[in-house]
């Protein structure tokens, strides 16, 4: 699954439009039991981060105390309340991958995208964090482009990877 | 810190609290390996947790501090990484200190699934978590304050209780709250005299361990400086301060001449719902043996006609059955007012259990409340047709239900079906605010019910702390203790056995007869604004007037007191010891805890001085004597009920025309009367208001926090306006008892349901 993580830029009129049309998309879930997972990704998919008229709109239609939808976003790294870069490189640091020199895949990252981790890239587009395990440690070292993993790569796989990715946007 | 040994069993420690209990388990919980876990727990928890106890509200009955005390902990062996974060004002009465929060989830949980609000969750996870509300926003909750009751450390604190005291200087007394009819057990924490906070102990029946912000905040009435702390009597028009010996002189020398120059049955008393069956006993027991009138009444109220249809109709075992039974049911309809205002704590118990896959949970309620969302099905009553919907339930045909009860057909079909199909059933209503006529017809309308399903119980729940007491201990023109009918040959040979004497042969007159009826000479008011609650405030400030005796013994002036002849002071829930009856029928212990204000004194020892200074020494010593004797003499009636269909009158009218929308008035989270009008919390936390529904707002222009005005046929109150998602369109909500906006200046004789107009007032 390719998803982007969100359009750099959004203004204020786009997304009360996006705001109105996520109320639309959740009446299919109302009444579904666990359905706040999806509904976090269906929030997130559309403005690129879950924004605090989200969180509000999916208690309201859904039924789930807004305390709760709100504890449940920002326990899972995944979701965001803040509104972020188009493209998230995330670097696996934990046993096996830094056994395979996840610390150099990180350090030619940030190289790439010009920006310490859990920064934006001057122009907006690109952020590195460095992640616990994604659950690839047989493709060590692992990394994640949005949701897309890739493993084992090299350094100059990581150069290319984000070239690649800043050519999508020119 | 639950951890355990476990033989036969896993080869490592075991969670106590996740394993269940089997046969032939050994359970160890104090072996060197197990107290060398707990105590790295601890020392983990110090890591992070200030050693502040000097200055925290917790310290003293803190869970980590006398756990580190009992484990002999110095100081944590790992680095202390100390925090910093600023305390957080929550909301007006909670607070939180991140630093000393250990993350147990205690105050999320008892908010989720006891209360079932869920205000609180714990934000990200591991070493960043926090306890946080929803976004970080102001906590809009119903600030029961369990959140700071449950929590181990002083990380959730009460903020009108913050450095008011250590733990060590209060002395607690376990009593029973005096707001509302579930009557919850609290334990009262005071210091030379006065309340300082309430909390909960011990989880007992009725409220399992949770009370409602009126348990935990709404006892600051207790100290207040408007109390009445001196007899007086009017002198030139003036109350005047007196001793005791000179009222009770006083008192007893008019009752005396008035009882023989007019005769004992123009005399009459008025006892309450709010004062302790001991109270009240002793009242009509002054009134019944002393003076010799059975002229003793309660001032207006729901829950005595109630009880008298319900027991007439489906016997005198049907008024009261245990909350167990009620939780138990299959299927339970909530009618009329919303219990989650008026009686808390058991819709909260209602709300888990419904949550639990307990009773499905039909809320028929006038407005709309925290019970829909746990609800089955929900839906809205027109105001005024309650009796009717409950006989469309039963199967009475009616015509446009939609118009006439404000719920379709198909759902009264639903509603009718599920009672008829459960296997235990229950109707919930609260008998307070709805005129005489109509709480009969609602009654009547539930008997009717239960009748036609053959298993549906009846759960009137009184609407004053103690209404149900008061009933018992016969404060009743009509019966007397037990309840027991005045010719009850038997109840008469009980008590003439202790009284010495008889009361009279003939019932008493009405209370409106007797109020307007003209031959009113003297009037004893306990614990009750008669005239506020009068249907004619006019006419019975004059007969008052014309009276030549009037009695007032209260905690606070009213527009009864400040006309009395006499005020007498009496004592609050936390001054005196007794007991109220809860909903169930349960006698739920009052302490004395604090000494009485002032020269004030516990209600029943003012009639029981006036009687013994009228001749007829009743001998009590202390409030467990007068118990002991309800209990011998106070025997219910066991009626069997005439198991036939009550008929059900009418229904108010529709709104419509000048006055088209319906007034509602019931009690909620944070009025109840004038007790919780006085002293701080409660009333900050509900201003003065009426509440509006959003798109009738629109319709008329009103915004959020203007002043309205409200007028009916009878009068007009202004408030200013809140817009509520729970009101629904062509309803306006008053909360009862708010002595800047009194609903009853808009309906006398029917406060409730009353049509009304409404419209912005311009500024």
């Amino acid at each position: 699954m390719t998803q982007a993580t969100g359009p750099v830029e959004q203004t204020q009129a786009d997304q009360s439009t996006v705001l109105e049309s996520l109320r639309t998309r959740l009446a299919d879930l109302k009444d579904e039991p666990g359905s706040l997972l999806e509904a976090l990704y269906i929030a997130q998919e559309m403005l690129g981060y879950v924004a605090p008229e989200s969180i509000e709109i999916i208690s309201e239609e859904l039924g789930y105390p807004e305390a709760h939808v709100f504890g449940v976003v920002t326990f899972y790294t995944l979701f965001y309340t803040e509104p972020q870069p188009k493209h998230i490189v995330r670097v696996c640091r934990d046993l096996s991958c830094h056994i395979a020199g996840a610390t150099k895949i990180a350090a030619r990252a940030r190289q790439e995208i010009g920006a310490h981790p859990g920064h934006a890239s001057a122009d907006g587009l690109l952020k590195l964090e460095l992640v616990s395990c994604l659950g690839q440690c047989e493709k060590q070292p692992a990394l994640m482009v949005n949701l897309d993993v890739h493993g084992p790569v090299t350094e100059e796989e990581v150069t290319d990877l984000i070239r690649s990715l800043r050519e999508e946007d020119q | 810190m639950c951890v355990v040994e476990i033989q036969p069993g896993p080869p490592r420690p075991s969670a106590s609290c996740t394993t269940l209990v089997a046969p032939g388990m050994d359970v160890r919980t104090d072996t060197e390996a197990i107290v060398g876990i707990r105590r790295k727990t601890i020392e983990m928890l110090l890591q992070h947790h200030p050693l502040d106890c000097p200055y925290c509200d917790q310290s003293g009955t803190c869970e980590l501090q006398d756990e580190t005390f009992d484990l002999n902990i110095w100081k944590s062996p790992f680095e202390t990484v100390s925090k910093a974060y600023p305390e957080e004002n929550l909301n007006e009465v909670v607070m939180i200190n991140h630093n000393r929060c250990i993350l147990c989830y205690r105050c999320v949980r008892v908010c989720d699934e006891q209360m079932g609000v869920h205000a609180l969750d714990v934000s990200d996870r591991g070493g960043r978590s926090f306890i946080v509300t929803a976004q970080h926003k102001f906590m809009d909750c119903e600030r029961c304050g369990m959140c700071i009751e449950v929590c181990p450390v002083g990380a959730v604190l009460s903020r009108p209780f913050k450095h008011v005291a250590r733990a060590w200087q209060t002395v607690q007394a376990d009593s029973t709250c005096p707001h509302c009819s579930v009557g919850c057990k609290i334990q009262v924490e005071s210091r030379k005299g006065e309340v300082l906070r309430v909390r909960v102990g011990e989880p007992v029946e009725p409220n399992r361990g949770i009370v409602c912000v009126k348990g935990f905040f709404g006892w600051s009435f207790v100290n207040d400086d408007e109390r009445i702390t001196s007899p007086m009597i009017r002198r030139a028009g003036e109350l005047v301060e007196v001793g005791w010996r000179e009222a009770i002189e006083f008192v007893s020398d008019r009752l005396t001449a008035v009882a023989e120059m007019e005769g004992p049955e123009t005399i009459g008393a008025v006892g309450s719902g709010r004062c302790t069956n001991e109270d009240n006993y002793a009242l009509q027991r002054l009134m019944r043996s002393v003076v010799g009138t059975n002229n003793v009444y309660l001032g207006p109220n729901g829950f005595a006609a109630t009880h008298q249809v319900i027991s007439s109709t489906l016997g005198s075992e049907a008024v009261f059955h245990s909350q167990d039974e009620l939780l138990e049911s299959d299927v339970v309809l909530v009618i009329g007012a919303d219990i989650n205002g008026t009686h808390n704590v058991l819709a909260a118990h209602l709300k888990a259990a419904a949550r639990k896959g307990g009773p499905k949970l039909i809320a028929a309620t006038r407005i709309g409340s925290a019970l829909d969302v746990f609800a089955h099905k929900s839906v809205r009553v027109r105001p005024g047709a309650e009796s009717k919907l409950l006989a469309a339930i039963s199967g009475e045909e009616i015509a446009d239900p939609e118009s006439s009860v404000g719920v379709s057909g198909d759902d009264i079909a639903a509603i009718g079906d599920a009672l008829e199909n459960a296997e235990k059933s229950a109707i919930v209503w609260d008998t307070g605010l709805w005129t005489a006529g109509r709480v009969a017809d609602i009654a009547g309308a539930a008997c009717n019910v239960a009748l036609s399903t053959g298993k549906t119980k009846l759960f009137p729940l009184p609407e004053k702390g103690n209404l149900a007491g008061a009933v018992e201990v016969g404060m009743d023109p009509a019966a007397l203790p037990g309840p027991a009918a005045i010719d009850d040959t038997a109840a008469r040979a009980r008590l003439g056995e202790f009284w010495g004497a008889l009361p009279p042969t003939e019932p008493g007159t009405g209370l409106d007869e007797f109020l307007y009826g003209g031959r009113m000479k003297a009037l004893y008011v306990m614990g009750e604004d008669i005239i506020a609650t009068a249907k004619d405030p006019a006419a019975a400030k004059d007969a008052m007037d014309a009276a030549s005796l009037v009695i007032v013994q209260d905690i606070f002036m009213n527009s009864t007191a400040s006309i009395a002849d006499v005020v007498l002071p009496g004592a609050t829930f936390a001054e005196k010891s007794g007991h109220f009856i809860n909903f169930e029928g349960r006698a739920c212990p009052v302490t004395k805890s604090n000494p009485t204000l002032g020269d004030s004194r516990e209600d029943w020892e003012i009639p029981a001085r006036i009687a013994a200074q009228m001749g007829a020494d009743f001998g009590y010593r202390e409030a467990s004597e007068l118990w002991s004797e309800i209990n011998e003499v106070a025997k219910p009636a066991e009626l069997s009920g005439s198991m036939t269909a009550v008929s059900v009158n009418g229904t108010v009218p529709p709104p419509g025309g000048d006055y088209p929308f319906a007034l509602v008035t019931e009690t909620n989270l944070y009025t109840a009367g004038s007790s919780a009008r006085h002293g701080p919390v409660l009333a900050d936390l509900y201003p003065a208001q009426v509440e509006i529904n959003e798109a009738d707002a629109e319709n008329l222009a009103i915004e959020d926090g203007q002043t309205v005005e409200v007028t009916s046929a009878g009068g007009a109150v202004t408030a200013s306006a809140k817009l509520s998602q729970f009101v629904p369109a062509g309803v306006v909500y008053l909360a009862d008892s708010l002595p800047e906006v009194p609903a009853r200046e808009l309906g006398r004789s029917a406060p409730d349901a009353t049509p009304v107009s409404l419209r912005k007032v311009e500024d």
